[in-house]
């Protein structure tokens, strides 16, 4: 048994545009183990979908060498593409099909029953059986999903690669999404799956953040995030935007954000942020909460994007 | 001053109730956050209040104006953003400006002004000329916030401002809506981050187009018992019996 | 295979829900052909018709009186000669002169031929031809009655002299053409463009992936327009003959198969256009600028090939409805046989074969 299931190594890819060749992705390399999930984390426009279809043998990278279970995705694309569920980050099925025409199509053309593979697809089956007689294109965001998800697993895939599945889809269809992953995981499928939501990543075993068409660090969600190499300051009161203003203005302040009611705040040196206290009482006035907290996926990927644009 | 003001406004596509009797007020300079899952009537409610849809019943008034006989003056007087509004990608920036501002009305001398203030808050300034295409993500979001706010509204809309956008240029933007609420323009926003939500002054929660929720986010914390706003979507969303729309 | 007939499944499931699109294609050849075959004419009422009297006689006046009188023709005015007739013919003032030569009714009398002529206006031959059989009917009949059925209609000979289409060439020549555009229309517009969609609304990313092959989706994509084309053969066939009254003087089996091997043709350019096209613009652009204004144009559907200059004579060689048009022209009109449209077979068949090879050539397994 092969320990990872995807390598990918030195990959680059570049787009004709209009001002001569575009990179899209530069030197890309990452492994994604066997049965884990692994998150590609990245703004729209890093180089994810890129990623995928080379990946899929979609395309071929202009220089690197991408492997899918040993084999090369190159030359042994047919094998490849007998053994992996793609879902790409457009929706990809017929909206003038019903639900329950699409999947029959989908398992028609993947040479099985709907049937043959229930036990992995039952969970999501059950929720889309309500609406089996729709159109797919008139089903809410994140029942196409699902059904997008449920086709995609009807060959019962080792590999699933996902291509941002809760992208438009709201809170609580997307925490069924990764519900759903989990399960897949626990039956042996290695998922590959990428999201612009950072909180999303801790769902994963390993992830890598993808920004610019750049890899800017790969390992497990809680790795990342023991790496950030600073202490974070949670800083709370009334007024987030005029704290974050004033927090900004203060010399010995690194950086500061806004992370929903409060905001992160890095000092410049571990002693600083006494001072930081003594101004906020100072200046802003009374009820200002100030607490050592640990950094979040988000402001890690803020440093490192930062980082990277210096 | 109440720039929104909504009372028992109804749409009804056929049988469909999609927004059912939601009754809301916004406040000048106030930022509203106007959540709900997929399929609640977001869009429906939010199309009535920009005066591009007629509602079934009920009644509303937007910048003072009455939604079903006064659309062309709400138009007039609010901003409208969305990711899927985008601006002319085959136009360079300072045309963009130009369309835009020279679609709300606004003089030579005008959008010359806003020009060289946009370019400045942005710290664009060498990129007037060139393509909309050619930009980051980021940046377009943040040009086309720019814009439709571009002929100073009493309210701007925005559909999902951030989608997709990375975490750092998302925090920028909200920075611009603080700055934009300052100077006294409502805005009336959704998102599917619920962070963001926090940054809101009010939020209200849709669910099967009704209202379940609505007040300043830590009053809406404290009332169910949250930890945060995302606690309070999924408690709020998971009664939902409309699954899909 | 049962992915193939999975495949083909999905198609027809999807073209019928596109009831608009059905409906189009049916309605199209319909319309199509009526308006080429019928409607072209336009109603003959009150068309203008100028008199040239040489013999001033009773029977001339009551003739130009009785066909004044009807709804069909007005009288526009007498003449003093044929130039004048002439030049109101050329200025399209009137639809038809009538001659009445000065010995008309003693002529008559000796059944002596042509004593009365009309000249048509025959650019538009369906209306002129209409235009000479009322014509002829009233002159009969009025002589008839008038000479007491002396002498019977017959030896009143009215000679008819056509202008400017001297063929008469009428919805008989339109048939083939309209056949040959419609059919170019389905198989080259609507495969192209429904093969391209599924590349732009990213289903074929999926499909890729899955162990269909490649050649089974664009086969697969192929076969329902095949068929509605085969439909749509025998719908106008049949519209054609009973309707139109055109005349299948060869084989209907032959008939039916140059069009299924045209609509193989047809296809296969289908298919290669959309290898070279990544949007369903751009396959629609394609398909018609580069494929069906030709085959309007240079095919011999609508202007006849014989008149062109040199050099677009040469570029409707390699038009491929031209080929099929002229054969089937001459099946059906003049009854030729597979030995004398071999040719345009054999020339068809190798373009279809030519066309497949670009198309395989261009087809790939990869997005880009």
């Amino acid at each position: 048994m092969l320990n990872n299931i995807i390598t990918v190594s030195g990959v680059s890819k570049f787009y004709a545009g209009a001002s001569g060749r575009v990179p899209a992705l530069v030197d890309v390399s990452f492994d994604v183990p066997q049965g884990c999930i692994f998150g590609l984390i990245g703004p729209d426009g890093a180089g994810k979908t890129t990623t995928f279809r080379i990946i899929a043998t979609l395309m071929l990278p202009d220089c690197g060498e991408v492997t899918v279970s040993g084999l090369s995705a190159k030359r042994d694309y047919r094998e490849i593409r007998r053994f992996i569920g793609y879902m790409p980050g457009r929706f990809s099925l017929y909206q003038d099909l019903s639900v329950q025409e699409n999947l029959e199509f989908f398992a028609r053309i993947f040479g099985v029953k709907i049937g043959d593979n229930l036990g992995l697809i039952e969970g999501i089956y059950s929720q889309l059986e309500p609406f089996k007689n729709r159109l797919a294109g008139r089903l809410s965001g994140g029942m196409k999903q699902k059904l997008a998800l449920c086709c995609a697993l009807i060959h019962c895939p080792r590999l699933l690669l996902l291509d941002e599945p809760t992208t438009g889809v709201d809170p609580v269809s997307r925490q069924e999404l990764w519900e759903i992953l989990g399960a897949m995981r626990s039956k042996g499928i290695s998922v590959l799956v990428s999201t612009p939501y950072m909180d999303e990543a801790m769902n994963c075993d390993k992830m890598a953040f993808i920004s610019k068409g750049k890899i800017l660090k790969t390992g497990s969600p809680q790795n990342i995030i023991d790496s950030f190499p600073q202490q974070v300051y949670r800083v709370r009161g009334p007024d987030a935007f005029r704290l974050l203003k004033f927090l900004r203005g203060l010399p010995c302040v690194r950086s500061a954000y806004s992370f929903g009611d409060s905001c992160h705040v890095c000092v410049k040196s571990t002693s600083d942020i006494g001072d930081v206290k003594r101004l906020l009482a100072r200046d802003v006035g009374p009820g200002i909460k100030v607490e050592e907290f640990s950094a979040s996926l988000e402001d890690c990927f803020i440093r490192l994007a930062q980082n990277d644009d210096n | 001053m109440m720039t929104i003001e909504a009372e028992n406004l109804t749409k009804r596509f056929g049988d469909f109730i999609a927004v059912d009797s939601i009754s809301f007020g916004v406040e000048r300079g106030e930022i509203f956050g106007f959540l709900g899952a997929n399929g609640a009537g977001k869009s429906t409610a939010m199309r009535m209040l920009c005066g591009l849809l007629t509602p079934t019943s009920g009644r509303a008034k937007v910048a003072g104006f009455d939604v079903y006989t006064q659309s062309e003056q709400i138009k007039r007087n609010i901003g409208y953003m969305s990711q899927k509004f985008s601006l002319y990608g085959d136009l360079t920036v300072g045309e963009n400006i130009k369309f835009w501002g020279g679609l709300y009305g606004l003089s030579y001398s005008e959008i010359r002004a806003r020009k060289s203030e946009i370019m400045d808050v942005l710290g664009m300034g060498s990129l007037e000329n060139s393509f909309v295409n050619s930009l980051p993500l980021g940046w377009k979001q943040k040009l086309s916030f720019s814009i439709s706010i571009i002929h100073n509204p009493q309210i701007v809309f925005l559909d999902e401002p951030t989608g997709g956008v990375d975490p750092l240029v998302r925090r920028k933007f909200w920075e611009m809506i603080f700055d934009a609420s300052r100077r006294g323009i409502t805005v009336f926003v959704t998102t599917h981050y619920l962070d963001e939500a926090e940054y809101c002054d009010r939020v209200s929660v849709m669910v099967d187009g009704k209202i379940r929720a609505m007040g300043s986010p830590s009053e809406l914390k404290r009332k169910f018992s949250q930890e945060k706003m995302e606690g309070v979507f999924k408690v709020l969303a998971r009664t939902a019996k409309r699954k899909s729309d | 295979m049962g992915k193939f007939f999975a495949f083909v499944g999905k198609e027809f499931r999807q073209i019928s829900r596109d009831k608009r699109s059905v409906a189009f294609l049916f309605i199209l050849p319909i319309v199509l052909l009526i308006l080429f075959g019928f409607a072209i004419t336009n109603d003959i009422k009150e068309s203008s018709f100028a008199v040239v009297d040489n013999s001033k006689s009773p029977l001339s006046h009551s003739i130009i009186e009785r066909l004044n009188a009807s709804e069909y023709f007005k009288l526009y005015d007498v003449l003093s000669s044929r130039n004048e007739a002439d030049t109101l013919l050329r200025r399209g003032i009137v639809k038809a002169v009538v001659v009445f030569e000065s010995k008309l009714e003693s002529g008559a009398l000796r059944g002596d031929k042509a004593q009365i002529g009309v000249i048509l206006d025959a650019c538009d031959p369906n209306e002129s031809y209409n235009l000479s059989n009322y014509m002829k009917a009233i002159i009969s009949h009025e002589c008839a009655r008038k000479t007491g059925c002396r002498f019977s209609a017959p030896r009143i000979d009215v000679a008819s002299n056509m202008f400017y289409n001297p063929q008469l060439k009428s919805a008989y020549d339109f048939v083939p053409g309209v056949m040959g555009l419609i059919l170019f229309l389905i198989c080259t517009l609507m495969t192209s463009v429904g093969i391209v969609r599924e590349k732009e609304m990213g289903n074929m990313e999926v499909l890729l992936i899955s162990p269909i092959r490649p050649a089974y989706i664009i086969i697969a994509k192929a076969v329902p327009y095949f068929i509605l084309s085969v439909l749509i053969v025998a719908l106008s066939v049949f519209l054609a003959n009973s309707l139109l009254g055109v005349p299948i003087r060869g084989s209907v089996a032959l008939v039916f198969g140059i069009s299924l091997l045209y609509t193989l043709l047809a296809l296969t350019i289908g298919i290669m256009v959309s290898t070279l096209a990544n949007t369903q613009q751009t396959a629609m652009f394609i398909s018609t600028s580069v494929f069906m204004l030709p085959t309007v144009l240079l095919s011999g559907m609508v202007f006849p090939v014989e008149n062109m200059p040199k050099i677009l004579q040469c570029i409707s060689e390699i038009v491929p409805a031209k080929w099929y048009i002229s054969a089937l022209r001459d099946i059906m009109l003049k009854g030729a046989t597979l030995r004398f449209v071999a040719g345009n077979i054999a020339i068809m068949a190798l373009m279809t074969l030519a066309f497949s090879l670009v198309a395989l050539a261009r087809f790939k397994t990869r997005l880009e």
